[in-house]
């Protein structure tokens, strides 16, 4: 072996028996055979290795198998390292450089525990590469679809990051793979269509795992939306919850805390106190956490707790009116709680200091400030905070609700916001427009790609009509207006042509009959007409039974045959979308490279969709095989059919164009 | 957009038009044109604000005449806005070409809003704040500090001033609040001065109403003010408030003590004075023989030393002999203290006339009508003469002297209360002594005579006819326009009661039974169930608010609300709301949702919008009436039925229902925005109540949603929000929305009607003219007298000498 120090590092390796020298770089590793021409080079990237496998500890031959994604080159790479003296610090060495791609490729999350391990085992037997070897693989049966699934599409290997260097990919990338390969999954178990669809194309190997979600990004979102969402603190006051009546019918309850605390009959209170619990009580009463930090090691937890539920902190805490009075008496003196007992915030002011600014149009002691102090007193009823034991209540609302807000927001801190707000002048902006007074704005349209479009426009010049009747000379249409004219001033009804003539009074002979004369004109126009009518009726009936037989349930298709149209109509769909979505034109500014991937989807699309009818056909055969009305196959495809041929004809044009 | 009325083009900063909007400019610039005072109501939200500034600049700057915009405003957030508006205004205006070269546009707060001195800006009160920065900058401080610097500390952004040119201390151009701070900031100049002494160069100023109305600080601010200028009063429902605040004053018992004690702290220091400078005072005596006012010669520095009445009541002679000598003027004071205080022991309530008032006091004390008219003055004059510093301790002196000579200067329209307890069932006295005016005309009556055109606009200002009446004015144009929808963007519902049946009420009787707190509570759950985003709710009172949130928490009903979302309240402390509000915004923005309970006529109900996802519902918990018992309501409302023969009844649900529509509009703001309007309270069923709300709400309350239980309620509001949240095209215009063209079409059709108008009268005029000539000579008196009925003045009518057996 050669050049520990430079970054190729060479080995003396066998591969398919013929002795060469196996050259791993920081991304790369290919083995050279010794003999020119003895053997292909064999040459791969190391972020597609997934696996490697090492024969075990003393046998014959130290080797070591090195599988790759989509199993290319099949059944991976096996080396035997040769070098007699150094063999198994060889392979060790070349397992210890491919670890961590190995175990990337893998798990997209760095699996530092694994190389950790294998690092400090320095035993030569190769028992730890064995073991990890284990692992990998029993981790790649568990993930082996995962990686299908994110690898590059169609086999073309490692698309996404070929350009760069593959070993450069950062964990944060990794992470984001895999991340987005869970939302994907996410969706596809939520959408049950989606997923048969995905299975067909994805999995049928028809489309890549790529093509299939472009265009398809909204949905990944609203389940990343969805996904991220993490359930906030109950909003409920924390003490509310620890009422007595909680849990009780009829009474209104919620939050998290419903029977914390429950009475045995007659018994003692017992309390329910979770970690969580504790949390909250600290946080919304920072001196609980103070009295816990300074007393607890001296005394029990329980006995911290079971005094400060009985102490008068905890009814103060509380914040209510209710009870608090009837109870004093009841309250033990302690010694440690009754020191941070302190007067209620019930004054005007409040006890916590206040911000000097607002924003502007917040600012309401702007306004009592900006004319003097009023110098008349308000009524008794528009005093604010007469109602002092309100008060204490009223400010934990507002700062229960500050906390909460906070709280969901945590890394955002507050003297951010405000600078953001307060500096500048476009929030107040803001605050005074009216939106709808605006014009519209102006569409992001993209403009129609009419072929020929000149051709059309001239037409159109054509055709646009001048005139009232076009092509006739003034004169003309004088002599037309003068005819109609006279024609309307000379009109003279003519009933007789347009109706019936009554057939007339027939006399009645002597024997009783009627004397129809069959030769009367009128009777015979009379005649004629019955007749029509009878048969205009006819008529009318029988479209009226064949449209019916029409709207007739028909037999249902075969689940078969069913299955196969839905597949086949499902797969043509997604070909449509991607097709469309590929000639659609690019934004102005995008990439080159962007626009030819683009092309050859579309031509890739094509191509497949070319086959639409062949498979249509297909169904239809099937259909005839299973003794069905191949005609209704038809119609119900031809919807699909005819799209595809839209698609087709277009793009038969497009080609030609250039 | 750009379009003509008449021959005045107007610039307008937006691409549309609602089609009120045109009309509130057509009739504003008619009142322009005649010169004459108006009352305009527009619905809330419709952008009247902008068009406002719009149609006035626009005539300010095509006619030569160069008139003045003086715009006032209720509360320092709406005056912020404005000025904004006016900001991006006149940048729309300079975009569009428009010169209006050194066009400039200011807002007047408080020093308290405006200071930048590191130390005096850290006050939070504004009386101290004025006091620490007229020690900084008084004249006298100035004087000393310059000629011997270090001597006497002085403010370094007041200094840096001096170094501006008179007329060009800030650029031109438009400055909100925050605007000027900022510069102040980098120049290092003061804001509030630099707006004060550029008040007389400005082409619009934005202040609050008090500014004009309240004589303690309209001498000093607005005295300058050219008769020309526009005057405005926008958010102008509450001006007779306003009015009637200006001209009150209350003394309570520690007030008293303070000024006792101020009395003897300046008597000690007259004392020193005259040991060391008793030329001084020597000098003082001299010019008050000359009169009062070439003694108070107008100082920028001193506006809190100013007299409380209004100009044309000062008194321009000289200052009566009994007090012109410093200890005389002291013993006066003392003497006038010692004798309130002596009133303030009685223990039942006293409601008498300041005529009473004089005669007793001069019974007692011997103290004069005359002497007591120049307290005010005399007090201004002393305490510059002495030089004193920290003015705010002597506060409740200073209040005390224009109690006197607010009592000594007006007798009609006004009324001294005294009430010994706060409150009927009070055990332990707390005398208030109330001078309190009940005719709000007074106050206004110098600006109607003073600039010949004001203007007086709101979003609720129903009915019309009650502000003439009540400032004694007569407007030129009066005003309300609809509101022009294409879709019903907000659903008014009255609920009556709860969804057990049992009706619901603010009334006192009822308020408080546990019936009713629920049903008000189940509303606010439903409501914080249904409706999305922001829910704002509002009380009568803030007892009442105080009271029931109690309730409500311990019946469990706040539990239920916390479920869905986050709940803030209306706190007596101003900045406590507003950090209150701003975390409301901000749940309301994240999709939290809050609700938001607060008190009509407090603090968040004048003054802040709640907006598009900032309010999507306002519940009205109750109806807004004024606190009955209150002494002072009670001698209004019989001033208003003796004087203007205004029912008790009328008037008090006037009030209540312009409060409760001041409450519901805040929520809309254009006419994509949507929200629920619920009138929580039986009596809202009446059709007498419902009469006196603004014409653009009440026609969108149907006879069907007049009369709902809550559940019903409900569901109606579920089938609104969902009606509502679907998509619609918001820029078909036409109906509720005009282009240019639509306006041309109107503009056109409003031609040829008149046109047409004008033909009919000259035929119809034309065919009798002759007999018309003729009968002009002997009118029917009948007719004319019948006609002339409807308008005969009060006064007059009183003044015609009836005889009273008649």
């Amino acid at each position: 072996m050669a050049g520990e120090t430079s970054k190729v590092r060479r080995y003396d390796v066998d591969f398919k028996k013929v002795p060469g020298t196996l050259s791993v770089t920081a991304t790369h590793i290919a083995w050279v055979p010794k003999t020119q021409g003895a053997m292909d080079r064999q040459n791969q990237s190391m972020d597609r290795a997934i696996n490697m496998l090492a024969s075990k500890a003393g046998s014959k031959s130290i080797s070591l198998k090195v599988l790759f994604k989509d199993d290319i080159p099949l059944g991976g790479l096996t080396f035997v390292f040769s070098n007699v003296t150094t063999r198994e610090n060889d392979r060790k060495e070349v397992q210890d450089i491919l670890i961590p791609f190995v175990a990337a490729n893998k798990n997209p999350q760095p699996n530092t525990a694994t190389a950790a391990s294998t690092s400090t085992a320095t035993a030569p037997t190769g028992v730890p590469s064995t073991s990890i070897a284990q692992t990998v693989s029993s981790l790649s049966a568990s993930s082996k679809r995962k990686l299908d699934d994110i690898s590059s599409p169609g086999g073309t290997p490692g698309t996404p990051i070929t350009g760069g260097s593959p070993a450069t990919l950062s964990p944060a990338v990794r992470a984001q793979r895999k991340k987005e390969y869970k939302l994907r999954q996410k969706v596809l178990e939520k959408n049950p269509t989606l997923r048969m669809l995905h299975r067909e194309l994805v999995i049928g190997k028809q489309i890549t795992e790529e093509e299939f979600w472009d265009g398809r990004e909204a949905l990944i979102q609203a389940e990343e939306m969805l996904y991220s969402q993490k359930p906030g603190r109950a909003s409920r006051l924390l003490d509310d919850r620890f009422d007595l009546d909680a849990g009780r019918k009829g009474k209104s309850t919620g939050g998290t805390g419903v029977g914390i605390k429950q009475a045995d009959q007659n018994g003692p209170i017992v309390l329910k106190l979770s970690k969580e619990l504790t949390r909250e009580i600290f946080e919304e009463f920072p001196v609980v956490q103070d009295a816990y930090a300074k007393y607890v090691p001296g005394i029990s937890e329980t006995e911290f707790w079971s005094r400060y539920f009985t102490s008068q902190l905890w009814e103060r805490h509380r914040a209510s009116v209710r009870k608090s009075a009837v109870d004093e008496s009841a309250r033990k003196k302690d010694d440690i709680f009754d020191q941070y007992l302190e007067e209620p915030d019930w004054n005007i002011q409040p006890r916590q200091t206040l911000p000097d600014d607002v924003e502007r149009f917040l600012d309401l002691a702007a306004t009592e400030e900006d004319h003097g102090e009023a110098i008349t007193v308000r009524d008794v009823t528009m005093q604010a905070g007469r109602e002092r034991s309100a008060l204490p209540l009223i400010r934990r609302f507002n700062d229960h609700s500050k906390k909460l807000l906070r709280a969901a927001e945590a890394n955002r801190d507050e003297s951010a916001l405000t600078d953001s707000l307060y500096d500048t002048g476009i929030d107040l902006y803001n605050e005074i427009d009216l939106e709808d007074l605006h014009g519209p704005a102006q569409e992001n349209t993209i403009a129609l790609d009419v072929q020929e479009a000149a051709g059309e426009a001239d037409k159109q010049g054509q055709e646009g009509v001048v005139g009232v009747l076009p092509g006739k000379s003034d004169e003309e249409l004088l002599s037309i207006a003068t005819e109609s004219t006279t024609n309307l001033t000379h009109f003279k009804p003519d009933f007789a042509s347009v109706c019936l003539p009554n057939p007339g009074f027939h006399p009645v002979d002597s024997d009783g009959t009627t004397n129809l004369n069959e030769t009367n004109p009128a009777y015979q126009a009379f005649a004629e007409q019955r007749n029509a009518q009878a048969a205009a009726h006819q008529v009318v009936k029988d479209l009226h039974v064949r449209s019916n037989a029409e709207s007739a349930i028909n037999s249902p298709f075969p689940e078969q045959l069913y299955e196969q149209m839905k597949s086949c109509h499902n797969a043509a769909t997604e070909f449509l979308r991607q097709y469309w979505s590929a000639i659609l034109p690019s934004q102005a500014g995008t990439l080159n490279t962007n626009v030819k991937a683009k092309e050859g989807k579309a031509i890739k699309m094509a191509n497949y969709l070319r086959s639409t009818e062949n498979k249509v056909k297909a169904i239809i055969e099937t259909g005839v095989i299973l003794g069905f009305d191949p005609e209704r196959v038809k119609k119900a495809m031809a919807p699909t059919v005819g799209a595809v041929r839209v698609a087709l004809e277009r793009e038969a044009k497009r080609v030609k164009k250039p | 957009m750009k379009f003509m009325l008449g021959d005045l083009p107007v610039l307008f900063p937006y691409d549309r038009l609602y089609p009120e909007q045109y009309s509130y400019m057509a009739d504003l610039k008619t009142t322009l044109d005649a010169g004459g005072h108006c009352v305009l109501e527009m619905p809330s939200g419709t952008g009247k604000t902008v068009s406002l500034l719009s149609l006035i600049v626009s005539y300010m700057q095509f006619y030569p005449t160069k008139r003045k915009l003086i715009y006032c405003s209720r509360t320092v957030p709406e005056i912020e806005k404005a000025l904004a508006e006016l900001k991006r205004l006149m940048e729309y205006r300079a975009e569009m070409g428009a010169n209006d070269g050194e066009f400039r546009g200011l807002g007047l707060t408080s020093r308290r809003n405006l200071c930048l001195h590191p130390e005096v800006s850290k006050e939070k009160k504004g009386k101290i704040v004025d006091s620490r920065c007229r020690d900084l900058t008084s004249a006298f401080a100035c004087e000393k500090g310059r000629a011997n610097p270090g001597s006497v500390p002085l403010c370094s952004y007041h200094e840096e001033l001096n170094n501006y040119e008179t007329g060009n201390l800030i650029p031109p151009g438009i400055y909100t609040i925050d605007d000027v701070k900022k510069y102040g900031k980098e120049k290092g100049v003061c804001p509030y001065f630099t707006i004060r002494r550029m008040l007389p160069f400005l082409d619009v100023v934005i202040y609050s109403f008090h500014y004009l109305l309240d004589p303690k600080v309209a001498e000093q601010v607005s005295a300058e003010m050219s008769k020309e200028s526009i005057v405005v009063f926008d958010e102008a429902h509450n001006i007779d408030n306003v009015c009637i605040e200006s001209l009150s004053i209350d003394l309570t018992r520690p007030m008293l003590d303070s000024a006792a004690r101020s009395v003897n702290k300046i008597s000690d220091k007259i004392a020193e004075i005259k040991e060391t400078d008793s030329q001084k005072l020597e000098d003082e005596y001299k010019k008050l023989v000359e009169g009062l006012q070439e003694a108070n010669e107008q100082r920028e520095d001193e506006d809190m030393l100013v007299s409380p009445v209004l100009s044309k009541d000062m008194l321009d002679e000289a200052v009566p002999g009994n007090i012109r000598k410093a200890e005389h003027f002291i013993a006066f004071l003392k003497r006038f203290i010692e004798y309130l205080k002596t009133r303030m022991r009685v223990l039942h309530v006293v409601a008498e006339t300041p005529q009473s008032f004089l005669a007793h006091l001069k019974e007692i004390t011997y103290i004069e009508k005359r002497p007591l008219k120049f307290a005010a003055e005399r007090l201004t004059s002393l305490v510059r003469t002495l030089e004193l510093t920290n003015i705010d301790e002597h506060y409740s002196l200073q209040k005390v002297a224009s109690f006197g000579t607010l009592v000594a200067t007006y007798e009609k329209g006004f009324l001294l209360i005294l009430e010994p307890y706060e409150t009927e069932h009070a055990t332990v006295p707390n005398p208030i002594f109330h001078f309190t005016c009940l005719d709000p005309s007074l106050a206004i009556a110098p600006v109607f005579e003073r600039f010949s055109s004001v203007v007086i606009t709101s979003g609720t200002i129903s009915p019309l006819d009650m502000y003439p009446k009540i400032l004694q004015f007569r407007p030129v144009t009066e005003q309300s326009y609809p509101m022009t929808l294409t879709r019903n963007a907000f659903l008014p519902m009255v609920i009556t009661r709860g969804s057990d049946q049992v009706p619901i009420s603010s009334r006192f009787e009822v308020r408080n039974d546990p019936a009713v707190v629920r049903n008000f509570g189940s509303i606010l759950i439903d409501m914080a169930k249904t409706v999305p985003d922001g829910v704002v709710a509002f009380f009568p009172s803030y007892l009442y608010m105080e009271s029931i949130v109690s309730a409500w928490y311990d019946m469990g009903i706040l539990s239920e609300v916390w479920k869905h979302k986050l709940l803030f309240v209306e706190t007596p402390d101003a900045m406590e709301t507003s950090i209150a509000l701003r975390n409301y915004r901000e749940a309301c923005n994240n999709g939290r949702g809050a609700v938001m309970l607060s008190v009509a006529r407090g603090k968040v109900s004048e003054g802040i919008d709640f907006d598009h996802n900032y309010g999507r519902a306002v519940i009205m918990f109750g109806i807004p009436y004024q606190y009955t018992e209150s002494r002072i309501l009670k001698a209004r409302l019989e001033f208003l039925r003796d004087n203007h023969r205004i029912r008790e009844n009328d008037y008090l649900t006037f009030d209540a229902m312009r409060h409760a529509a001041q409450c519901v509009g805040r929520v809309l703001r254009g006419k994509t925005d949507w929200g629920l309007m619920v009138f929580a309270d039986k009596r809202f069923a009446r059709q007498d109540k419902r009469a006196k709300l603004p014409k653009w709400i009440n026609a969108y309350i149907t006879e069907a949603h007049s009369n709902l239980s809550t559940d019903v309620a409900i569901s109606l509001a579920k089938k609104f929000i969902r009606q509502i949240s679907q998509p619609f095209d918001h820029t078909q215009t036409g109906i509720s929305l005009w282009t240019l063209e639509d306006i041309e079409r109107r503009q056109l059709q409003d031609r040829e009607d008149a046109e047409k108008a004008e033909l009919e009268l000259k035929q119809s005029l034309g065919k009798n003219h002759r007999n018309a000539v003729e009968d002009d000579v002997d009118v029917d008196v009948d007719f004319v007298m019948d006609d002339y009925d409807g308008v005969v003045d009060d006064e007059e009518l009183a003044r015609l000498d009836i005889p009273d057996d008649m």
